[in-house]
């Protein structure tokens, strides 16, 4: 009954591709439309708080290796954490836009987590060349929060900070458990 | 100096940025009238890449390949996010640049 990697990771890109929408649509039409519904306001947060949730239960199936099971015990506690932040920063429990650094140190710990937790090289298979593609991403992606913690009213941090989540979810749907890095193209692109 | 012509285009603007969204990730435009649109981005994938469809070829396939199908779960958030948020969004952004106020 547990599922296979490829199935759970396809799960959180969907999930992903839902919060890089939500934060994008809220780039496109600033905030002040965007926080018309109050509801809005708590959609990221909430996601993120729920994705979270949804990563323990992974955690729960990776009994497999001690190395995923840490990396997704990680996960979920970096996703409630921020998420928790944000829900208070949107709440007005907190005021200041240095909490943006939480989500900043979310990002580096996941990315840390997907590096350390693959143990084989780039080049080894579509899983592995995927999981350093990640981690690298998520740690250059920190710098979006940082610069929304120093200058928040610029909105190239937001629109990256948005992008990040559709990257990640393209990424992920590209995922498969035991496949040569451009699959079925493998015969026409070297790799 | 009345400013309303041009912040009702700037919503405008934004409309048209919300509008490829749902262009790419749904069947329904969120503007007036809801027109039905026959491409979007899951079903483009779908088309793309018909193997990662499992019901068309569901032999020695379990539970979970049936449920989670990556071009189907594109197509379930894409209809999530036009009827969950863009519409509204839309409408708040119509809303704005007609009140005089802004």
């Amino acid at each position: 009954m547990i599922p296979r990697p490829e199935t759970a990771h396809w799960l959180a890109a969907a999930f992903a591709l839902l919060l890089g929408l939500v934060l994008l649509s809220e780039v496109i039409v600033g905030t002040q439309v965007f926080r018309r519904r109050p509801w809005r306001a708590y959609l990221f947060p909430s996601l993120a708080l729920c994705s979270g949730v949804g990563l323990w239960v992974i955690t729960i199936f990776s009994t497999f290796s001690t190395m995923h099971l840490v990396a997704h015990a990680l996960w979920a506690e970096a996703a409630m954490i921020a998420g928790g932040v944000q829900l208070a920063v949107v709440r007005g429990k907190l005021r200041s836009p240095h909490w943006s650094l939480v989500t900043a140190i979310a990002l580096l710990v996941s990315g840390a987590a997907f590096l350390v937790h693959e143990p084989n090289p780039w080049l080894y298979s579509r899983a592995a060349f995927l999981h350093h593609a990640i981690g690298w991403m998520l740690v250059a992606a920190a710098l979006f929060p940082i610069g929304q913690a120093l200058r928040p009213r610029w909105p190239l941090w937001r629109a990256g900070f948005a992008l990040t989540f559709i990257v990640l979810a393209l990424l992920l749907f590209a995922d498969r458990d035991a496949a040569p890095i451009f699959g079925r193209f493998a015969g026409v692109v070297a790799g | 100096m009345n400013c309303a012509p041009r912040e009702r285009s700037g919503a405008r603007f934004r409309s048209l940025l919300i509008f490829p969204l749902c262009l790419l990730l749904t069947p329904r435009a969120p503007d007036e009238g809801s027109r039905q649109i026959g491409a979007h981005e899951g079903v483009v994938w779908a088309v793309a890449q018909p193997y990662r469809i499992v019901f068309l070829d569901p032999d020695g396939k379990g539970l979970y390949d049936f449920l989670f199908q990556p071009p189907l779960l594109v197509v379930v958030v894409g209809l999530a996010y036009a009827v969950g948020i863009a519409q509204g969004l839309v409408e708040d952004l119509e809303a704005e640049g007609d009140d005089p106020a802004t």
